[in-house]
């Protein structure tokens, strides 16, 4: 049995961990609005809100693709779908949309309310910017989004930044002003008492089972048969979902997500463009589900995490249970999506060295549309340098070779010389033979050949603007 | 005011098909479709798949009752393949059973054994085997061929333009019931509930009376419904009709993307000449088109092709010539534009080429050339407006194209890794099917006894806003509050015989059709109430809900009297039909005044390149639009956005990549992208044509959904500029998409 909150409503319902939530919703719990666009993420025609209480006072909410979320993972949570956001009036977000014409086949529309509610739960301060970023992963084929902009803009100019300021993201009190304003249903207000009352069953990660991350790719990859696999997710492991700093070493557990980690206060320290860089990433709903751990065992060529991670020179904490073991992310992969991963082992750690104030980092990615696609080249770069000369230098390559590459040559020969024009394009050959890209949907080989030594380029003039203004290429 | 329709979608209240479908049980159908491009099939192992638990039954041609067969305009495509397939996807068996997952399972365990035959991809290969749907059509005007002589520049080339997937949110499905009698009832999303119908009648071998078909809304269509919801609606009457039982059939969007056909791709070559002054003299220009491996709507679409090739602008002469070509491809279908943007973009392309000779900007050629009052089109119509010049003049006056030109090379010049361009469209487009007898359409109106209004036509809401034209329209007739009107599903027993939703002529052909309905039980009303008062009927008027002799109010309101109507037994209902005047073409000489009338407009793109990543974004367009007395401004002004977006998405991300064997590779969302809200420009600024004249829509407004969509095409030029200033030498490509690799390959090539 799998116990949950829908809407208004307690609910149990006797199925499989692996049953993707869209479909109980719409088969099961016969609520008809959320809808299936794509069954994998790339349209969020199927959003729902997803509540899930973290200790005493805070009960956090996020926008999630339901065609990728397994229902052994909504145990004990709030799912709200648009039919959990009507009331006998119509919400400021719904207002607005219908003010706006924001709507015209209307089968995006319930998506774009859910996300814009779950802005609103998640903001700390109404940012424009991140309020179009909140619907980066809806995708609508009629409108050309202007009215969907317009929209939401006049839902956030009816607000007062003030008000969402004083109260935080999963408070009673954001509620209460979610409520105030219309924007919840008055039953928002006591589902977190609500939820604490349920009791979800424990789960064991018991040999044989898959272990699921954030189940962003599985779901796509195992699409027919995921429901009837024994599935253990992550997401229990509590332990896991910490990023924090001990000893020099900056440790991201193996349960953290894509999402946490671009709002993590430590990470903003590290790598503070990265909030803004990581928007590159995915969408939000699937960075809300997408862990930085599954990014890396799932071992594609061009996963972008992967490729940060391998610039840093992370290592990764591996525990079967038994044993743990410690391998650098340099050494991890062995073919394309090939690892040095036993089964039954469990990505715990990820952890690298907390960069100096000499190190400087930067992240480069290229795809067919800029906001949720898949690279077709992705660089990083983690440099420590002093007076413009490097001391010591990772640099990363996806999309250039049948796993993400760590490009070692480049790197030794980089090591200790002057960051000018003539060094830069000695070390942009030694890349160029490092690399073995393939002609596929992602673009031709001599396109990311040329793409890599591009975004090579731009590392160094994002990072040493005044040594290298301009080059020819 | 909040319009009926959109109230329903925010609060996810709208049903679309599949929604209406779960209400009782199903069966399901996957269908098993051709992992060959060509070939003979030499046999279907179907054996276990017939044993597999769950499994209703599995149906190939040889179960068809009726005539396998869904060609709509030429008879050249099986429902499921009898003995050859001619393109990876197509239907060869349906397994029905109780889930979609058995049913795919069982789909997959049927050996289909093929011998295989070299398949043709392009279209130029299958146009020098003479591969045609139909033979090729010429459309002339003066004598291109002595005009060259008279050219101070002649330039030629080769353009591309790839297809395009519909990428409607809501997939091809559909759900069928038996009725008694042996007769049958569809929900499908379609644009072509007749369509549907027909074929479905065809197939069983019954007669339409017996074929019923509901359709309350589509979650999209764009064309892709048009003609392609017909194989899937039919699929699931054909196994409903032999089990006897309610069969669903649903694609999941690989299933779709795989499946379906696309816009159109065309291969084309130009040849324009002009004077030094910029005056084009002369254009030829030869269409290869891409049809797919049946005929589809290809001729149609070729058709449309040509009577766009000369765009906004006069050209004294001219020689087209177009061919459909039968490729081993999903047959191609009807998309936004329906051929039109694909003339355009050879055209334009034309003038790019011809102002890199003569070294002036493009828009010198553009506004040189546009088309005026009296001017002829290779079809022989004559223009009847200058709403081509007033839309241009009108952006230039207020938008100073020259000045947002100047600003760019400001900008160009202090930025060396970012450039921006600047282009502009002139849009001319004809409205109406140019297969004159589809332009036809009925309206069945009921006015209830306590005032309430029903209303049943032909169109297909599907996003664009048809029901609230429609509402609309007989709102203003009436003069009634429009929350008293009610659209009602399109369904074949009330409305028989319905062109498709299609050629942006929903609200035209189905608005006019409703305004004749209601102007009919007007006049009962309006006799009545004078035959009452002792008055004349003309003095009699309904105005915001109140009915006036002489302009003084009397005591009855619209819902009073309605009432008192129905008691003295008068019809409160009417099914009135409209045809539009005065079109006819005469195919035998290419000549005829093919459409009701023109749309006009003109857009003016600007977009930045990232020069160092190849990466590119549209900052504005800025639109006149000829909407004619627009119905809704705000439902107009969506479709303009919403077109604008689609047309610079088939320019620039939109790319269809086929394997060797014409084995569609991008057949998801992750491999296909479509534009997201970061790719839509950052200012659409958009004004609607002042005093626009010679419009045939309902109340002097004009078709809108197509139109727009073209504009689209100045984001590709300006893009071109944007190129040039960084790499002057770059030579310009004629090959849509242009995607941010062909971008940046001609950046550093």
């Amino acid at each position: 049995m799998i116990s949950f909150i829908i809407n208004d409503k307690e609910t149990s319902l006797d199925l499989r961990d692996g049953k993707t939530t869209l479909k109980t919703i719409r088969e099961n719990l016969r609520l008809r609005g959320s809808k299936k666009g794509c069954g994998e993420g790339d349209c969020g025609a199927c959003m729902v809100l997803l509540g899930e209480s973290i200790g005493e006072t805070t009960l956090r909410y996020k926008a999630i693709n339901s065609c990728l979320l397994p229902v052994g993972e909504i145990e004990g949570k709030h799912v709200v779908t648009i039919e959990g956001l009507n009331q006998e009036r119509l919400s400021l977000i719904q207002e607005a949309f219908a003010d706006e014409y924001a709507a015209q086949c209307g089968f995006c529309t319930p998506g774009f309310i859910v996300a814009v509610t779950a802005f609103l739960l998640n903001t700390p301060d109404l940012d424009r910017g991140e309020a179009i970023q909140a619907v980066s992963g809806n995708i609508c084929r009629c409108t050309g989004y202007a009215s969907i902009k317009r929209a939401i803009f006049s839902v956030l100019k009816k607000l007062k930044a003030s008000d969402f300021k004083k109260t935080k993201p999963g408070s009673d009190a954001r509620v209460k002003l979610l409520v105030k304003t219309n924007i919840l249903p008055p039953y928002f207000a006591d589902i977190h008492e609500r939820i604490k009352k349920t009791t979800p069953k424990e789960t064991s990660e018991a040999a044989g089972k898959i272990f699921v991350g954030g189940g962003t790719d599985i779901s796509v990859q195992k699409r027919e048969t995921l429901e009837n696999e024994n599935l253990f997710f992550l997401s229990q492991r509590k332990d896991l979902r910490e990023i924090f700093i001990d000893q020099g070493k900056c440790h991201i557990g193996g349960a953290v997500t894509f999402e946490e980690l671009r709002n993590s206060e430590i990470m903003a320290k590290i790598f503070p463009e990265g909030k803004k860089i990581f928007q590159l990433i995915a969408s939000l709903p699937v960075r809300n589900r997408a862990t930085v751990a599954g990014n890396i065992i799932n071992a594609s060529p061009i996963g972008d995490m992967t490729i940060f991670f391998l610039a840093m020179d992370a290592v990764l904490s591996l525990n079967d249970g038994k044993n743990k073991r410690e391998v650098p992310l340099r050494q991890f992969f062995k073919g394309y999506k090939e690892t040095d991963k036993k089964e039954n082992e469990i990505l715990e750690w990820i952890f690298f060295d907390v960069p100096g104030k000499n190190t400087r980092l930067h992240f480069e990615k290229v795809s067919k549309r800029k906001y949720l696609d898949i690279a077709s080249v992705n660089t990083a770069v983690c440099i420590t340098a002093k007076r413009n000369t490097v001391e010591k230098i990772g640099i990363s390559a996806g999309g250039v070779g049948p796993f993400p590459l760590y490009l070692s040559k480049t790197c030794e020969f980089l090591a200790g010389k002057k960051v000018e024009e003539s060094v830069i394009k000695e070390a942009l050959a030694i890349a160029d033979a490092e690399i073995s890209p393939i002609s596929d949907v992602r673009g031709s080989e001599k396109y990311k050949r040329l793409l890599l030594r591009n975004l090579l380029v731009s590392h160094f003039m994002t990072l040493f603007p005044k040594n290298l203004k301009e080059i020819s290429l | 005011m909040k319009d009926y329709d959109v109230l329903l979608h925010v609060k996810g209240e709208s049903e679309y098909t599949a929604d209406r479908a779960e209400k009782t049980e199903m069966l399901h159908i996957a269908i098993l479709a051709s992992s060959s491009p060509h070939a003979k099939i030499s046999a279907i192992q179907k054996e276990d798949a017939e044993h597999t638990p769950g499994v209703a039954g599995i149906f190939t041609a040889k179960d068809i009752p009726g005539k396998n067969q869904i060609g709509n305009i030429i008879e050249d495509e099986p429902l499921l393949a009898e003995k050859e397939v001619h393109y990876i996807g197509q239907p060869i068996a349906i397994v029905v059973a109780e889930t979609k997952e058995i049913a795919k399972k069982a789909a997959g365990s049927i050996q289909v054994i093929f011998e295989e035959m070299p398949p043709v991809l392009s279209p130029r290969e299958a146009h020098s085997k003479n591969r045609f749907i139909a033979p090729p059509r010429i459309f002339s005007l003066g004598d291109a061929e002595k005009a060259w002589a008279d050219c101070d520049v002649v330039v030629e080339g080769t353009v591309e333009s790839g297809g395009q997937e519909h990428l409607y949110l809501e997939t091809q499905n559909a759900f069928a019931k038996p009725k008694e009698g042996g007769g049958i009832k569809i929900h499908s999303s379609t644009q072509s509930p007749t369509a549907v119908q027909k074929t479905t009648a065809q197939i069983l071998g019954v007669p339409m009376h017996q074929v019923e078909v509901d359709v309350l809304r589509l979650g999209g269509g764009f064309g892709g419904k048009e003609d392609q919801a017909t194989p899937y609606a039919t699929m699931s009457a054909l196994a409903a009709f032999l089990l006897k039982k309610p069969v669903q059939i649903s694609l999941n969007r690989s299933e779709d993307i795989l499946l379906t056909g696309k816009r159109h791709p065309y291969s084309s070559d130009f040849k324009i000449g002009l004077k030094k002054d910029g005056t084009i003299l002369a254009y030829d220009v030869k269409f290869y088109q891409n049809s797919g491996a049946a005929a589809d709507l290809s001729t149609a679409i070729l058709e449309r092709t040509l009577f766009h090739t000369t765009g906004s602008y006069f050209i004294p002469n001219v020689r087209a010539y177009a061919a459909a070509c039968r490729t081993n491809l999903a047959p191609n279908t009807a998309y936004r534009g329906f051929g039109g943007p694909q003339a355009m973009f050879v055209l334009e392309s034309a003038i790019y080429r011809a102002a890199e000779r003569l070294g002036v900007d493009p828009i010198v050629i553009q506004q040189k050339n546009l088309t005026k009052a009296g001017d002829e089109f290779p079809y022989g119509m004559k223009n009847l407006s200058d709403n081509a010049i007033r839309c241009f003049e009108e952006a230039d006056q207020k938008y100073h194209i020259a000045d947002i030109k100047n600003r760019a090379q400001k900008w160009n010049e202090d930025h060396p890794q970012s450039k921006k361009g600047v282009a502009v469209m002139p849009l001319c487009f004809g409205i109406s099917f140019t297969s004159t007898f589809l332009n036809q359409a009925s309206a069945l109106v009921h006015v209830y006894n306590d005032g309430s209004v029903g209303v049943s036509t032909g169109a297909i809401e599907m996003g664009q806003g048809v029901n609230a034209k429609i509402r609309e329209v007989i709102a203003r007739v009436f003069s009634i509050n429009i929350e008293r009107i009610k659209n009602e599903s399109t369904n074949t027993t009330r409305n028989a015989n319905t062109s498709p939703t299609a050629a942006s002529s929903g609200a035209d052909l189905n608005g006019n059709a409703t305004k004749l309905a209601c102007e009919e039980i007007i006049k009962r009303l309006k006799a009545y109430a004078a035959s009452k008062l002792g008055a004349t009927p003309e003095q009699i008027e309904i105005k915001n809900e109140k009915v006036l002799c002489a302009g003084k109010e009397t005591a009855w309101n619209w819902s009073k009297l309605v009432n008192d109507v129905y008691f003295e037994r008068i019809g409160l209902s009417c099914l009135a039909h409209y045809a539009t005047p005065n079109i006819f073409f005469d195919k035998t000489k290419e000549k005829g005044n093919a459409f009701a009338y023109h749309t006009f407009g003109t857009a003016i793109a600007e977009t930045t390149l990232d020069c160092l990543r190849g990466t590119y974004s549209v900052d504005s367009v800025k639109i006149i639009h000829d909407a004619g007395q627009t119905l809704n401004e705000t439902i107009d002004r969506g479709q303009i956005e919403g077109a604008l977006l689609q047309g610079i998405g088939w320019l620039t991300m939109e790319e269809l990549v086929y394997g060797k064997n014409g084995k569609l590779l991008t057949k998801d969302l992750s491999s296909y992208k479509i534009p997201d809200i970061y790719s839509a420009p950052e200012e659409i600024s958009i004004d609607f044509l002042k005093a626009s004249d010679y419009a045939t829509g309902p109340f002097n407004s004009k078709a809108i959904g197509e139109p727009p969509f073209m504009y689209g095409i100045a984001a590709y030029f300006s893009l071109l500029n944007a190129i040039k200033a960084f790499k002057p030498e770059a030579k310009a490509v004629f090959d849509a998409p242009l995607t941010p690799e062909k971008v940046f390959l001609s950046l550093y090539n």
